[in-house]
């Protein structure tokens, strides 16, 4: 990879990088930023080992590593929801849809909610999440399914159901 | 792989992420077709899809493109490139004259030594020739300026016609001069009394030197005189006198005085032994 496929590169995927985080950090911006930074620097040194094609994979599994980093830093559980249900119910105010689907997924841990954006982020296969997340592709299919179940399941209580 | 009311949840999530085969999506559409109260939970997983925000943008892109190399390698050396041009251009515009100097002064410096050249000849080693170049150096005209030319002799001698400022040397050829041959020896018996002939055979001798002049070889048999060549002719002189070899000198004088042919006398003198010189000069004795 030379510089110019490098260029190409943080043309095409830093947009889709910075949401996959954004949505995982729960809109922190500033943080966001920083990990993309942090995964196209290290995408430039390893330019010698990474092949253009393989980049965008590259990027997303740098920053899914930066996103458990932050969690650990931060002292937050990975495989722990970060919002209860009491505050989903509470989002019955809002009559954003949006709203309510981002705050469903926050009650996601974190693994289960970055399978969720890269499966329908960007279209990522079992296999290429299981590639970029390092784990296997029963461990995917499981956890996708739990995910979207449990947010079924929200969708269909009776008060968001009304908003939806 | 069956589908049945255990594992439609599963067989719905995967249809939702789009992972079922082309045999199994066959499979599933029989399964909703035959249990159509499904379809409301079916569509309540499909609205678990998340739709990306395509408001939501990285901003200053530019600030995570990296450089390209020729453009940071030119980014980095430009000044280094900046200071060499400048010194290349002092160098050509300020200094070339000095380089045309320097290469006069070579020149001048030491023509002679340059000048002479050794070549040796492969076709004989006898002659070793000593070549000059080609000088053109200037010459003054020596010569006594006749009369008609003192007046052009005061002018600078360039200005005179007859004589070219400038002479080109020719070139000489030097030869090591060649082993001369011996020169012809003659054996010659002075007599200082009649210096230009020998006495004849009747008078009788009075000096004690006997100079007798002629070949080794035998004198023509003439009835005449034969005059034989003078002492002033380049040849060496025998002397046999008294002091050298007095029984020869004696004995010849003997002879000489009984014996009218000089033939006979050449015979005795073939027997005696000789001593050569030139004028006073001797050189050596032949002992016969």
């Amino acid at each position: 990879m030379n510089a110019k496929s490098y260029n190409q590169a943080v043309n095409d995927y830093s947009d889709r990088l910075f949401r996959f985080i954004l949505k995982n950090l729960n809109k922190d911006v500033e943080t966001s930023r920083d990990i993309v930074q942090n995964c196209f620097e290290a995408l430039w040194k390893n330019k010698g080992k990474v092949e253009p094609l393989k980049a965008k994979s590259y990027l997303f599994q740098v920053a899914h590593n930066q996103i458990i980093d932050v969690y650990r830093k931060s002292g937050r559980m990975l495989y722990v929801e970060n919002y209860a249900e009491s505050d989903l119910k509470s989002s019955a105010e809002t009559n954003d849809a949006k709203e309510i689907m981002h705050r469903a997924l926050q009650t996601l841990p974190s693994l289960q909610r970055s399978m969720m954006l890269l499966k329908d982020y960007e279209g990522y296969s079992y296999s290429e999440i299981a590639n970029i997340l390092g784990i296997n592709v029963g461990q995917v299919k499981i956890n996708l399914f739990r995910a979207r179940k449990k947010l079924k399941e929200l969708l269909l209580s009776p008060q968001n159901k009304k908003a939806l | 792989m069956s589908i049945n009311k255990n594992n439609y949840e599963e067989w719905m999530v995967a249809f939702v992420d789009g992972e079922l085969t082309v045999e199994e999506q066959t499979a599933f559409n029989r399964f909703m077709e035959k249990h159509p109260s499904l379809k409301e939970e079916l569509a309540a997983y499909g609205s678990t899809q998340f739709l990306a925000d395509e408001e939501v943008v990285y901003t200053n892109k530019e600030l995570l493109h990296k450089k390209e190399g020729a453009f940071v390698l030119l980014k980095k050396a430009w000044p280094y490139a900046a200071m060499l041009f400048i010194a290349l251009t002092v160098y050509v515009f300020v200094t070339p004259e000095k380089e045309v100097d320097l290469a006069l002064n070579e020149k001048s410096i030491t023509p002679d030594k340059k000048q002479l050249t050794v070549e040796k000849e492969t076709s004989t080693y006898d002659t070793v020739r000593i070549v000059k170049e080609q000088k053109e150096t200037p010459i003054i005209d020596r010569r006594k300026p006749k009369p008609s030319e003192r007046m052009l002799s005061k002018r600078t001698p360039s200005k005179n016609r007859n004589v070219s400022p400038f002479k080109k040397e020719e070139k000489q050829v030097y030869k090591v001069p060649e082993i001369r041959k011996p020169l012809d020896i003659q054996v010659m018996v002075e007599n200082k009394v009649d210096k230009p002939s020998i006495p004849e055979v009747n008078t009788p001798i009075q000096e004690k030197e006997v100079i007798v002049q002629g070949k080794l070889d035998p004198l023509p048999r003439t009835k005449e005189k034969t005059t034989l060549p003078s002492l002033n002719s380049r040849k060496a002189v025998l002397v046999i006198n008294e002091k050298n070899h007095p029984v020869i000198h004696q004995k010849f004088n003997d002879v000489v005085s009984k014996v009218e042919n000089k033939i006979e006398i050449i015979k005795e003198l073939k027997k005696a032994p000789i001593t050569v010189s030139i004028g006073k000069l001797k050189l050596f004795t032949l002992n016969n």
